[in-house]
């Protein structure tokens, strides 16, 4: 009984967010659209995202990796800045679509919406001209785990949404970053790119370059 | 009508001609403590009686004739003086007004209390500056002899530690502090050993530059507040939070925090920077914060939380109730208050799927809980359709002290500060960010306060309606519109410490007619439903097969729960009827119960504001009394919801009445025997029509009343909390309050094997042990004192009643009057005493063999007392203040000037004379015979004493195990420190029996179910058996299994009647006496607890005396 009840309020809810938007967009309320989740594949994601740059990287200190329900422990893997449609990345504390690439999900490093960058890191390794790189179901990416990434990939594949070619690939790397660990990595690396790419939030650079205290 | 007000200047000249009347009046008795100081208003009762007055707010006193006939008609002296406190006042009862007029002599010849009431200072007259604090405290006096000292007749609002009436400054405005801010990473390495993740090791620190300053002011450690922000927010954006608290001597610190992956990732940036801050301030490892190393107080400590870091917050809370986390510097018990700014909901715990992350629920549990919403946001937006963005289900999971606060209005983006950031507001009549921030910083104040400092004005801020008092700063525009809701956790507290009596909150007893309390409820309002707070389909649309629309406190998967009904034109109610054994509303100040009209119903669409109707009680008499309050009187009623898409959700605010405000103006009703409580709706009460959400019917206190303890050789606890050793030889005052209320106790010094060490104190001494108690029960006095042979070992103990010996094992009880008593415990051979005021004294014997003596522990339990050695500890003091109200101040260097201060200064002031002991002594003996000045010797080698045995200690592993069983941490280590010392493994038992008395003790109590019983009739009992700790019926709901707690013998005329009766659920047994001839009974109960219950102990009431007439 509850379960059917859930069910019919999930049904219901999915129609009256679509009714929502509409109703939002004819009254003109400017309105970061909270309650409005985007459709689980954005149309634009068919021909996959585009990725301007992949920066590989290696830690000597391991970190857990929170963009999963594994917290898997991340070693190595690809910094890489991804240009997004910002209706993707608008900010919400309701349920996001949660960025994947392959087998993984994507840590997100920055927001992204005011410049249309989003600047993450993908863990372990991977070639980003096999696997693809898409939006998936607004989620709450702690709760994601690995049966759920399969579901999301193969509805990506289903749905069209391929790799990047092998030669945009190899031409966007740059030289493996090698770095103690994550906190040196976003420092030097990540803070180049927040700089170059989406310097609207630059304020994640000045955080992580603020002293320290002693220890 | 309008109130009657007279000015200080038009009395001062009646004063002369009647000044001569007064004199001498016989009709006045002692000094009378009641409220004084409020506001007037329009319709009955004409007067509030308030705690916090706005310092641009007149200052009124009202006193109603009818309710004090003695009164009527004398004149009298109104002094405001600057708030003394108890012992201030002890010290000296001169009064001296602080007004500009000085005092105001006024005649009390108004027929009611709108004839009585007068403004007493204008706005600005009385200072408001409070400095860190939130209010300047004054007591109200009204001078009968006026002879300008407080003494026998005259009436005060104050005297005790609670001032009669606050001026409270505009807390939208900074405090009197400068403000230091630094920027800063947490260093790596401490980063990864607490658990910050990389890349959010940034904090943004505020704290008042003077630190020193703000500690020489407050007596205490600064206390910390973490701002952790949601998602797509950042931590730089909390400034006007963190300048503003700092400034009243808080230490603030905003930290980015990991919303991305979800709420759970977020809660452990909360927990993990909460620690790595304490480590670094205390490590003096941030540059430029050195001044706040060694000065903060990890024991006080606020998370607030934002969207997703709000969730956040909770989370983090409740991973540390089910000890899934473990923090290395704090603990749960440390957080004081946590403020949820418009929280998601992600994480409830799903009965059918499990736990999606184990432990990880957005459930406050027990913590002192806020919760914040905005109607008008378009982020966490309180949609219908999605549960996760409904703010009100944190709030209704807490089962601490709760409270919420909705503004219409206002958007998501206007609780922090980026004004560049959306503001995610949608809706009509927007208020702004600038008057966002004036509700936030203007409540977040007081209610840091309330929590983190116990402040009394707070709690008006919490509680009052907004249309009647709301922060200064806070411009008054009709866009803004705030409720509130409050609901103190007493309730859901093992010792109930504001004796909370819940009528109806639907969590039971799921029958339209019945209360959750067990009682009838009637009912003419029309399409009435109980049932879950949750508007169960996707909008906020009203359609009748979703009763509850627009309620948002519950999502499908909690169990909160209420009523809705509904009127139109015609004049309806709905009633509760109170059951026999809570009919006395005397015990309590308040009525509470919260309540919202339902959005978008048609009877409430065509309200233009406030909803109003009226609360009546009504008495028992023979010809029943009723008193009406229409919940508008106060100043507004139940709010419209905001007019978002036609109106969002529903608004639930809480009205709490004051009981004795039904009394104004010869109602004539009687408080200690009510009936039932009404809501009367319709057009002649309020509102034409409406449809409205009631839940959380109750009667409850503003504040707690303390437990205090005496144990072992001996350990006092005081009333707050402080566990310290006071090892004097001779009699004292433990507790004192007022005229009617002392309890005295005698230590004998003993002999063991060696001094022993206090972790409080810092001492090393000799000890003494508990062997007598005297006290003061309203007007009798008692003492429980050994006089007996020593082979009859525990039956030494004599009990005298006004120095009458009594053998209360053979009696029971013994009736003292005015609802006090003594008692045979249940268990464990000693005594247990009702007051007057409602404080319980347990008194447990032991047998020390070693040296052949009794020595007693003592609990008291849910007393107002706060005078004594184990009387209340002010800031910055290191021990209670001593008898004559001074303060020894704060705990000094040096051991040797700690010795000096505790056994000498300390234990000189509150030793008992000749003339103030309670006790009986045999002939040629007195106090003085017990008491042996200079024990304990300081740096004493050995503790021995003429004529006693050297007593072999035990080892800790054995005392250990031998205490393992006492539950409270400080008497289990004050119970192992008892019975290594003394060698004597008694003392862990008599920890046991004192625990258990307390845990599972009971009180029968037994009420006629009628008055009145004419000869030849049949009269019916009730007894009804109440836990003693929380004076709460021992009631299992439906749900559970079927119980039998035990069964009621009833007694007439001392013999028993008819066989046991079973208690039924709601923790009551009903028996019918045969056909009665004219004349007087006695009946009386005794509970019997099912066999093998080791939940319930069993207890015998007091003789009813029941007169039957003849025909």
């Amino acid at each position: 009984m509850i379960i059917t009840r859930i069910l019919n309020r999930s049904y219901s809810f999915i129609f009256a967010m679509r009714q929502h938007l509409y109703l939002s967009l004819l009254s003109g309320f400017c309105i970061i659209c909270a309650c409005t989740p985007a459709s689980p594949l954005y149309s634009q994601t068919r021909k996959g995202l585009d990725i301007v740059r992949i920066q590989p990287f290696r830690l000597e200190k391991s970190y857990k990796f929170d963009w999963r329900s594994e917290r898997p422990d991340v070693r190595s893997g690809l910094l890489v800045v991804i240009k997004v449609d910002t209706s993707q990345v608008r900010p919400t504390n309701d349920l996001q679509p949660v960025l994947y690439a392959g087998n993984q999900t994507v840590q997100r490093i920055n927001g992204g919406y005011e410049s249309g960058y989003v600047i993450g890191i993908i863990p372990g390794p991977i070639d980003l001209s096999k696997e693809p790189v898409w939006f998936g179901t607004p989620a709450l990416p702690e709760r994601i785990d690995a049966k759920t990434i399969r579901a999301e990939r193969a509805k990506a594949i289903n749905s069209g949404i391929r790799p990047l070619k092998a030669d945009d690939v190899k031409s966007r790397t740059k030289d493996m970053a090698a770095v103690p660990d994550l906190t040196t990595l976003l420092r030097k690396y990540a803070a180049d790119l927040i700089l170059e790419f989406s310097p609207q939030e630059k304020h994640l650079v000045e955080a992580w370059r603020l002293p320290e205290t002693r220890q | 009508m309008k109130p009657y007000h007279h000015t200080r200047k038009t009395f001062r000249s009646i004063l002369i001609a009647v000044a001569a009347m007064l004199n001498g009046h016989a009709a006045l008795a002692a000094i009378t403590k009641t409220e004084l100081a409020g506001r007037s208003l329009s319709v009955y009762p004409f007067f509030e009686y308030v705690k916090a007055i706005n310092a641009n707010s007149n200052v009124q006193i009202a006193i109603d004739p009818t309710r004090f006939p003695a009164i009527a008609g004398l004149a009298c002296d109104i002094y405001i003086v600057a708030a003394k406190g108890t012992n201030g006042w002890n010290l000296n009862n001169t009064l001296t007004d602080i007004t500009p007029g000085g005092k105001m002599t006024v005649m009390l010849n108004g027929p009611n209390i709108q004839g009585n009431t007068f403004i007493v200072a204008n706005a600005g007259d009385l200072s408001a500056n409070a400095g860190l604090g939130l209010g300047v405290g004054y007591d109200v006096v009204l001078d009968f002899n006026q002879n300008g000292v407080l003494d026998g007749n005259d009436f005060i609002d104050g005297r005790n530690n609670e001032s009669g009436f606050y001026m409270v400054h505009n807390t939208t405005a900074a405090g009197p502090e400068a403000v230091t801010q630094l920027n800063y990473n947490i260093n790596g390495v401490v980063a990864t050993n607490f658990g910050i993740p990389p890349g959010f090791e940034a904090e943004r620190l505020f704290f008042p530059t003077n630190v020193a300053g703000v500690k020489a002011a407050t007596g205490k450690n600064l206390p910390l507040i973490i701002v952790s922000h949601g998602n797509g927010h950042q931590y730089i954006w909390y400034d006007h939070i963190g300048n503003h608290l700092a400034s009243y001597g808080y230490v603030v610190m905003s930290h980015p925090n990991n919303t991305g992956p979800g709420p759970v990732s977020a809660s452990t940036t909360t927990l993990t920077h909460t620690g790595a801050l304490i480590d670094q301030i205390n490590a003096g490892a941030i540059t430029g914060a050195g001044a706040l190393t060694g000065n903060i107080d990890v024991d006080r400590i606020v998370w607030i939380g934002h969207s997703r870091g709000a969730e956040g917050v909770a989370i983090a809370y409740d991973r540390m109730f089910d000890g899934s986390f473990v923090p290395t510097n704090y603990n749960m018990a440390d957080i004081k208050l946590i403020s949820s700014m418009l929280p998601t909901d992600f994480e409830v715990y799903n009965p059918i799927m499990g736990d999606l992350h184990v432990g990880s629920n957005a459930n406050p549990n027990n913590v002192n809980y806020h919760l914040w919403t905005a109607s008008g946001d378009a982020d966490v937006s309180g949609i219908a359709s999605a549960p996760r963005l409904q703010t009100y289900h944190l709030h209704d999971r807490a089962t601490g002290n709760r409270q919420s606060t909705t503004v219409q209005g206002t958007g998501h983006g206007w609780f922090h500060s980026n004004t560049a950031s959306s503001d995610a507001f949608t809706g009509p009549c927007p208020i702004g960010e600038a008057n966002t921030h004036l509700i936030l910083l203007g409540y977040m104040l007081p209610l840091v306060k309330r929590y983190v400092e116990d402040n009394i004005p707070s709690i008006d801020f919490l509680t009052r309606q907004y249309e009647s008092f709301r922060p200064i700063g806070v411009p008054n525009d009709p866009c803004i519109v705030v409720s509130h809701e409050y609901r103190d956790a007493s309730p859901n507290t093992p010792s109930n410490p504001q004796k909370t009596i819940i009528i109806d909150d639907y969590q039971t007893q799921f029958a339209n007619n019945t209360s959750s309390i067990g009682s009838p409820v009637t009912f003419t309002v029309t399409n009435l439903t109980e049932g879950l707070l949750d508007d169960n389909n996707s909008d906020f649309t009203w359609a009748a097969t979703d009763p509850f629309n627009g309620a948002t406190q519950g999502g499908t998967l909690d169990n909160t729960r209420g009523v809705v009904f509904d009127w139109s034109g015609s004049n309806l109610f709905y009633e509760w009827e109170i059951p026999v054994g809570e009919r006395n509303f005397t015990d309590n100040l308040f009525l509470s119960f919260r309540g919202a009209q339902a959005t978008q119903h048609p009877n409430n669409t065509g309200i233009a504001g406030d909803l109003t109707f009226r609360v009546t009680l009504r008495d028992g008499q023979g010809v029943p009394v009723s008193s009406s309050i229409s919940i508008g009187a106060f100043g507004g009623g139940f709010e419209k919801s905001y007019q978002r898409s036609g109106g969002w959700h529903n608004e639930m605010e809480t009205i709490r009445i004051r009981l004795t405000d039904f009394l104004n103006n010869a109602s004539g009703i009687d408080l200690t025997d009510i009936v039932a409580i009404r809501l009367d709706v319709g057009p002649a009460n309020g509102s034409s029509q409406g449809r409205i959400v009631i839940d959380e019917l109750m009667l409850t206190n503003d504040r707690a009343v303390y437990d205090a303890g005496d144990n072992g050789d001996p350990h006092i606890k005081t009333v707050n909390g402080t566990n310290y050793d006071f090892h004097g030889a001779g009699e004292y005052t433990l507790l004192r309050d007022g005229n009617d209320f002392e309890i005295q106790v005698r230590q004998t010094p003993v002999t063991t094997a060696n001094p022993i060490p206090n972790s409080y104190t810092g001492l090393t001494s000799c000890v003494a042990v508990n062997t007598a108690l005297a006290a003061r029960v309203g007007t009798h006095r008692i003492s429980y004192q050994p006089d007996g042979p020593v082979q009859e070992q525990e039956t030494r103990m004599r009990l005298r009643v006004d120095g009458i010996l009594k053998d209360i094992n053979a009696l029971g009880s013994i009736d003292l009057g005015a609802g006090a008593r003594v008692a045979k415990t249940a268990v464990g051979n000693g005594i247990e005493v009702d007051f007057p005021n409602g404080s319980t004294l347990v008194v447990t014997p032991g047998w020390w063999s070693g040296h052949n003596i009794v020595y007693l522990n003592i609990s008291v339990l849910n007393t107002p007392a706060t005078e004594g050695i184990a009387g209340l500890i002010e800031p910055g003091q290191w021990l209670p203040a001593l008898s004559d109200g001074t303060y020894l101040g704060p705990k000094p260097a040096s051991l040797s000037d700690r010795y000096k201060h505790l056994n000498e200064t300390f234990s000189t002031s509150w030793r008992i004379s000749a003339a103030s002991s309670l006790f009986d002594y045999a002939p040629g003996t007195s106090t003085a015979t017990f008491t042996l000045k200079g024990w304990p010797v300081e740096n004493a080698d050995t503790c021995r004493l003429p004529k006693m045995n050297i007593v072999k200690p035990l080892s800790r592993e054995i005392a250990m195990r031998a205490c393992r069983g006492v539950a409270d941490m400080d008497n289990r280590n004050n119970c192992v420190a008892d019975v290594m010392v003394t060698g004597e493994i008694g003392f862990a038992k008599t920890y046991l029996v004192a625990q258990r008395i307390e845990q599972a003790g009971t009180k029968t109590e037994i009420y006629p179910v009628r008055k009145l019983t004419r000869e030849g009739d049949t009269a019916t009992f009730v007894a009804v058996i109440k836990r003693s700790l929380t004076g709460q019926r021992l009631i299992f709901d439906g749900k559970e299994k079927r119980y039998n707690i035990g069964s009621v013998q009833f007694y007439l005329n001392g013999k028993p009647v008819g066989r046991p009766v079973p208690v039924d659920r709601f923790g009551q047994a009903r028996w019918a006496s045969p056909k009665l001839k004219a004349g007087e009974y006695k009946v009386s109960a005794e509970f019997l607890p099912t066999k093998g219950d080791d939940g319930n102990l069993a207890s015998r009431s007091l003789e009813l005396i029941y007169v039957v007439r003849g025909q």
